[in-house]
């Protein structure tokens, strides 16, 4: 008989065991796939929602006068829009960001109304990160502008609007927010330059989670001196608050993690580990007779070991099929702002199916090697 | 000489407090012989038997087993010893429960077995009268088809000597009678029995019977 069938058959005659060992795997696979996919979800949710409330530096030319600039809101002064690039390729480890936006604002009149003007170029995304751009994406041809400028333009989605000589088609319905958004027309960087005239420049770069995650140093320092380094034409300015919200939204995900992982794993090891010794306990005659009939140790730990093995394979499976269909079920509803981004973490889950069968067996080690120290003698004389 | 045991002495020692269970055994078994054991509870019966079966070392004197010392050997060599030269019946059975009853006799084959020793394990059942349930558990059957299916199993590897630890001591007379025919079968063609019994019947059958009393042979 090959070992397998005899697992097999063993797992088959001992039910209630094997099925305790492959819930408590499976719910704690399900439960580290959730709370990973979760995880990522709440960040995307996150960083989305905070997105929406601003970026958190904004990197102005270094004479600007902040009086200036706290008034306006933008920079009279200008920079060249090549900065962007130097700010992207040069930062080092210390300081990190997700993207980073070069933008042109300034105050524009249109028929009569005074509006703001803000021109956008593309998202610097974080190299190797993966992160899709943020924020809404300007076509060309194109702009967005806010709900009082289309009420006094009345202008309203797919209407076609000038500004100066050149035609735009609006390309947002326009929401009120009770910002300066309400007032502003947002239109690609290289469309606004050439209305103002400014070609090649910007007057602030913004950047979001740019950070330096040091809790005992001040990171504005920090980031102050790395910036100024790449380029000292610059001034720079935090907004602490928002800042602040991401980064305690960061560690705080971490901690979970942190906790939440171990927690799991050390939860399903005890289990694992002492179903398993039940199951020596259950054998100690099985134990005893294939001693008696000359099987070696290496046999006896691999009944117990290989049942381990085959039992994690499946409650990995199941665990896996588990999680992800509950976070795609539920994920959408407590995640509905990026909801769309909720997909199958197919990595995680291979790591996790190779992953779970060996830690079955690590948890069964010590049970199968009391099963390979027992003495037999003891077994066969309990008549 | 099948079996030479030399001054064999075996203390169990539990919470502070030493047990003699054999003490200076010296007895030979000849090839061949049938040799029934008896003695009161706790007299050292299934410690003889476990040590001459190198399941438990003495913790004094000397076991040779076929001519081989058997405690100087390793315990991966005395496995190979075990399981090539000894048969064992046991009282209670020791049967694996997941396995059909196929299983359990093939149990006893090292290694892969081949399609000859499936056919032989088969023969046995069949000669045993349990080819028809060879596809069944053993909580299916009967004590006395238990200790049938435990006999064949020591049977497969035509062994050279078979110990056996009061096997008939749960069956009825009848399946005890039946059980002690195929040790006597077994005998007739060659092998050694070296028999732990309480029934009178089975010393019908022995060519000597051992008395031991507190570890100790006091009549051969």
């Amino acid at each position: 008989m090959s070992i397998w069938s005899d697992i097999l058959r063993e797992v088959g005659f001992r039910k209630l065991n094997a099925l305790f060992s492959l819930l408590g795997l499976a719910v704690a696979v399900a439960v580290v796939l959730v709370s990973q996919l979760l995880a990522e979800a709440d960040e995307r949710e996150t960083r989305r929602v905070t997105r929406d409330m601003g970026f958190n530096l904004r990197l102005i030319p270094a004479e600007t006068d902040l009086g200036q600039f706290y008034r306006d809101g933008f920079s009279r002064q200008t920079m060249d829009v090549s900065m962007l690039d130097r700010l992207a390729t040069q930062l080092t480890n210390n300081v990190s960001f997700n993207h980073l936006v070069g933008s042109l604002r300034r105050e524009y009149t249109i028929n009569g109304q005074n509006i703001l003007l803000v021109g956008l170029s593309d998202t610097y995304v974080a190299p190797g990160q993966g992160k899709k751009p943020m924020g809404f994406e300007i076509k060309k041809g194109t702009i967005h502008i806010g709900s009082q400028v289309a009420f006094v333009q009345k202008k309203k989605k797919d209407d076609t609007m000038h500004i100066g000589v050149r035609r735009f088609a609006v390309a947002n319905d326009p929401i009120e927010t009770g910002t300066p958004d309400d007032i502003t027309i947002f239109g690609r960087l290289e469309d606004v330059q050439l209305l103002l005239g400014l070609a090649q420049k910007i007057n602030e770069i913004e950047a979001i989670d740019c950070l330096c995650l040091t809790a005992d140093q001040d990171p504005l320092a920090i980031l102050r001196k790395e910036i100024g380094g790449i380029l000292p034409e610059v001034q720079v300015v935090q907004q602490r608050t928002l800042a602040d919200a991401r980064a305690k939204q960061r560690q705080t995900r971490e901690k979970v993690n942190q906790f939440v992982l171990p927690s799991v794993l050390v939860a399903s090891a005890v289990w694992m580990g002492l179903l398993a010794v039940v199951n020596v306990r259950d054998r100690r005659q099985e134990i005893g007779i294939l001693r008696a009939l000359g099987k070696g140790g290496g046999r006896i730990a691999a009944l117990f070991l290989g049942k381990a093995v085959l039992v994690g394979l499946v409650a990995a499976l199941i665990g896996a099929a588990l999680g992800t269909w509950a976070v795609l079920e539920f994920g959408p509803s407590l995640f509905p702002v990026t909801k769309k981004a909720i997909q199958v973490n197919w990595p995680l889950a291979v790591q996790l199916i190779v992953a779970t069968p060996v830690f079955a067996a690590m948890a069964s080690f010590i049970p199968a090697m009391l099963a390979v120290s027992h003495d037999p003698a003891e077994t066969l004389r309990e008549d | 000489m099948m079996i030479r045991c030399d001054r064999v002495t075996k203390i169990f020692r539990k919470n502070g407090t030493e047990v003699t269970s054999l003490d200076r055994f010296t007895a030979e078994v000849a090839k061949g012989e049938f040799v029934a054991v008896r003695g009161p509870s706790g007299s050292g019966k299934t410690t003889l038997l476990l040590t001459l079966g190198g399941m438990q070392r003495p913790s004094e004197g000397s076991v040779q087993l076929d001519r081989h010392d058997l405690y100087a050997l390793s315990p991966a060599e005395r496995a190979r010893l075990r399981s090539s030269e000894i048969g064992f019946v046991f009282q209670m059975f020791h049967l694996v429960p997941y396995l059909d009853l196929l299983g359990n006799v093939l149990l006893a084959c090292p290694g892969k077995p081949s399609v000859a020793v499936r056919q032989r394990a088969g023969g046995l059942l069949d000669e045993l009268g349990l080819a028809k349930r060879a596809n069944h558990r053993p909580g299916e059957l009967s004590a006395g088809e238990r200790q049938r299916l435990a006999v064949a199993r020591a049977l497969l590897n035509r062994p050279k000597l078979i110990l056996a630890d009061e096997p008939t001591g749960n069956l009825d007379s009848e399946n005890a009678a039946e059980v002690i025919r195929h040790l006597v079968e077994f005998h007739r063609s060659g092998g050694t029995v070296v028999l732990v019994t309480h029934g009178a019947a089975a010393e019908t059958h022995a060519d000597r019977i051992l008395r031991l009393e507190q570890g100790r042979l006091v009549a051969d």
